[in-house]
């Protein structure tokens, strides 16, 4: 009989074949598993998001001189993007918004759960398109003061729905930082998962969601399988020093997709087996499989409303996109009704929203949906929603793709941007250590990176045709490539307007001249 | 309670640090009243502006609207979005206050022109202007068939459009002597 010692780093009883556990590299490992290993990632970002709220409400009004403005609209948006392509939902993990939850927790006079009307992403979905909508409304990118209020609401809001829920209601049903990052780490090479599954149906007291952490010590034994088919006994400690269990009530073993993980690890430190592991995966491999996901509406119109929001909000950058206001209020006779020309612009970008975020989404694809199921004759065997919700994993490459041209664009144009505008902020305070700032200092040519966008806009075009192609197969068997007719073309549509619109040359305006 | 207590003390001591900070900025320290009563007007060719080659055409007048010419005007044009490098011009001496600087719309959207003049004593007046829909269509200027004489930046003044023209600060000046 093998026994552990507790107290001491616990020996791993269990090693599964095949993928890398990303914890037991050395020195990363033993970071991320480490009790403050997560606040060692956010205490930084906490900084970093200080100072982006001190210089927006302090420093120069130009976006381009602001850290407040350089640092989200330029960096964090692409390095996130990368991050959740080559590694996972990193940002979620070192999350700066979540470190005033934990004073919210100890404040929570009650531990009531979310409403459950709400247990969904139908608020999810809401909260991405106000904030999609007001960063173009209000020209977030060129404010540094909205976009330091916007950093404030974050904070404010994971607060508040902290300590008046028990769960993380704010990282599970509302941010929509996390729910974009949930999205598209359905895409990434690493997942959450249980060495062994026969540990966790052992497991008394499933500390991977309920947590390790109790007022006063208690010492358990527990007995837990060994892969060689025995037992073991090991010992269980609870104290005020050990962790909560999940906040988004993931249960280790069921978890399938990384959708709503937000990688904090709490599960891998409560869980007194060391049965929890980061392992690699290949990138998307869960939306291959038909029962990753659950099938519900809010889910599939999630993803798939990302993706067209992706498309708007790049549309949002070119020229093309202000005769197309102009005319839609010019047929509206918004001015003559008595509209000024930000209400105007409010209006028309409502309009535009609600068309090409909501609608044309949904009829497109219902429509498809309905072909679908009216080749392959299976409207009794899938109902409408269930033929959505299978091909709806099939959007995430190719919607990740449009962000990551997006986003890789400013990003790779301006990465260097940041250097002078830091050196700046750094010699307003008279502090002259890091020299003069060269002003000259930028990225990429946009030449160079309009030919990666395109690479990057293929590439997940087929990404996405092949998941759909595997999904039509299986379910549709001899009429899958009937059934993969109409989810490719719409595909093929998605990625060739997303190519001409990265194609055009970019011209952000702010407010825009209505006659 | 004593939660309570230690974080409202953490944020107090937060807030007036920042405060402190805030108030060691250099740009927050800047004189805003205009000693000089020199006045700054632009004009740009092409107008409507458009990606490429451009013109500014910089007015410099006193405070009885005489023209200054023996001053140093330095023009770094900012998009109004966060990521894009800065493009710089400058021009010395000007005649019948009039300065022409060679500059280049790099990019179509909205810029934030930044006009510095250095005056002979030594005072300088800044003006923010900004030029709100540079378009992404066209070369810009052609460089070989610009005439670069007072009558064309006259001209330029005479197509100004005020209405694209937008002053964002009053003139300041700070005084080095």
């Amino acid at each position: 009989m093998a026994s552990s010692a507790v107290g001491n780093q616990p020996e791993s009883l269990y090693r599964p074949k095949g993928a890398l556990d990303v914890l037991s590299l050395p020195l990363i490992g033993r970071l991320l598993k480490w009790r403050w290993g997560r606040l060692t990632l956010q205490a930084p970002l906490f900084i970093v998001a200080l100072l982006l709220i001190y210089d927006g409400f302090t420093g120069p009004d130009l976006a381009a001189r602001n850290l407040a403005t350089v640092a989200p609209w330029v960096h964090y948006r692409g390095i996130v993007v990368v991050a959740l392509l080559l590694a996972g939902n990193l940002f979620c993990m070192g999350c700066p918004f979540t470190v005033p939850r934990t004073l919210g927790k100890r404040f929570s006079l009650s531990n009531r759960r979310f409403p459950r009307i709400l247990r969904n992403k139908w608020l999810a979905i809401l909260s991405l398109f106000v904030i999609f909508f007001l960063y173009e409304w209000l020209d977030l990118w060129s404010s540094p003061a909205l976009t330091a209020w916007v950093i404030v609401a974050y904070f404010v809001g994971s607060f508040a729905l902290e300590a008046t829920f028990g769960e993380s209601a704010f990282c599970k049903y509302v941010c929509p930082l996390g729910t974009f990052n949930f999205v598209y780490s359905t895409a990434s090479p690493t997942q959450i998962t249980a060495k062994n599954l026969d540990v966790c149906k052992s497991c008394v007291g499933k500390e991977c969601v309920n947590g390790s952490y109790s007022a006063e010590t208690v010492i358990r034994l527990d007995m837990i399988p060994t892969m060689d088919g025995g037992t073991t006994e090991k010992q269980v400690v609870h104290s005020p020093q050990r962790t909560p269990g999940c906040g988004l009530d993931l249960f280790v073993p069921q978890i399938k997709t990384n959708l709503d993980c937000t990688l904090c690890l709490d599960c891998v430190r409560a869980c007194p087996h060391d049965n929890v592991a980061l392992m690699t995966r290949t990138p998307g491999r869960e939306l291959l499989q038909p029962d990753a996901w659950r099938k519900g509406w809010d889910i599939s119109f999630l993803v798939i409303s990302l993706t067209f929001l992706g498309m708007l909000n790049a549309f949002g950058m070119i020229g093309e996109v202000q005769p197309v206001m102009q005319d839609i209020a010019r047929t509206l006779r918004l001015r003559e009704i008595g509209f000024n020309d930000f209400m105007t612009e409010g209006i028309v970008l409502l309009i535009l929203f609600v068309v090409f975020g909501v609608i044309v989404p949904a009829m497109l694809t219902l429509g498809a949906a309905t072909i679908t199921r009216t080749l392959t004759r299976t409207e009794k065997k899938y109902s409408l929603r269930e033929s959505v919700a299978a091909f709806a994993p099939a959007f995430v490459p190719l919607g990740f793709g449009i962000w990551i041209a997006h986003y890789g664009f400013h990003f790779l144009t301006g990465a260097l941007t940041i250097i002078p505008v830091f050196q700046n902020f750094v010699l307003d305070h008279r502090i002259d250590l890091l020299g003069q700032p060269d002003w000259t200092l930028s990225g990429m040519s946009i030449a160079s990176v309009n030919v990666l966008q395109v690479i990057v806009m293929i590439g997940t075009f087929f990404w996405s045709v092949m998941i759909a192609q595997r999904i039509a197969l299986r379910m549709y068997r001899r009429d899958g490539m009937m059934a993969l007719l109409p989810w490719a073309l719409l595909f093929l549509a998605i990625a060739y307007f997303s190519v001409q619109i990265f194609g055009q040359d970019m011209e952000m305006r702010g407010t825009l001249m209505f006659q | 309670m004593r939660n309570y207590n230690h974080s409202a003390r953490i944020f107090v001591i937060f807030m007036v640090l920042a405060l402190a900070l805030a108030g060691c900025r250099e740009s927050q320290q800047s004189d805003d009243s205009d000693s000089t009563g020199a006045t700054i007007t632009v004009s740009y060719d092409p107008n409507p502006p458009a990606v490429g080659d451009a013109m500014l055409m910089i007015s410099l007048t006193d405070a009885d609207g005489d023209p200054i010419n023996d001053a140093t005007v330095n023009v770094r044009g900012d998009m109004n979005h966060a990521g894009m490098a800065p493009v710089d011009g400058e021009a010395d001496g000007g005649e019948n206050g009039m300065y022409t600087v060679p500059f280049e719309w790099t990019m179509g959207g909205d810029w934030i022109l930044t006009i510095t003049a250095t005056l002979a004593d030594g005072a300088t007046v800044t003006e923010e202007v900004e030029i709100n829909g540079v378009s992404s269509d066209g070369d810009g200027m052609d460089m070989d068939d610009m005439d670069l004489t007072e009558e064309a930046g006259m001209d330029g003044m005479d197509g100004m459009n005020m209405d694209e023209m937008e002053m964002t600060e009053e003139a300041e000046s700070a005084n080095d002597g």
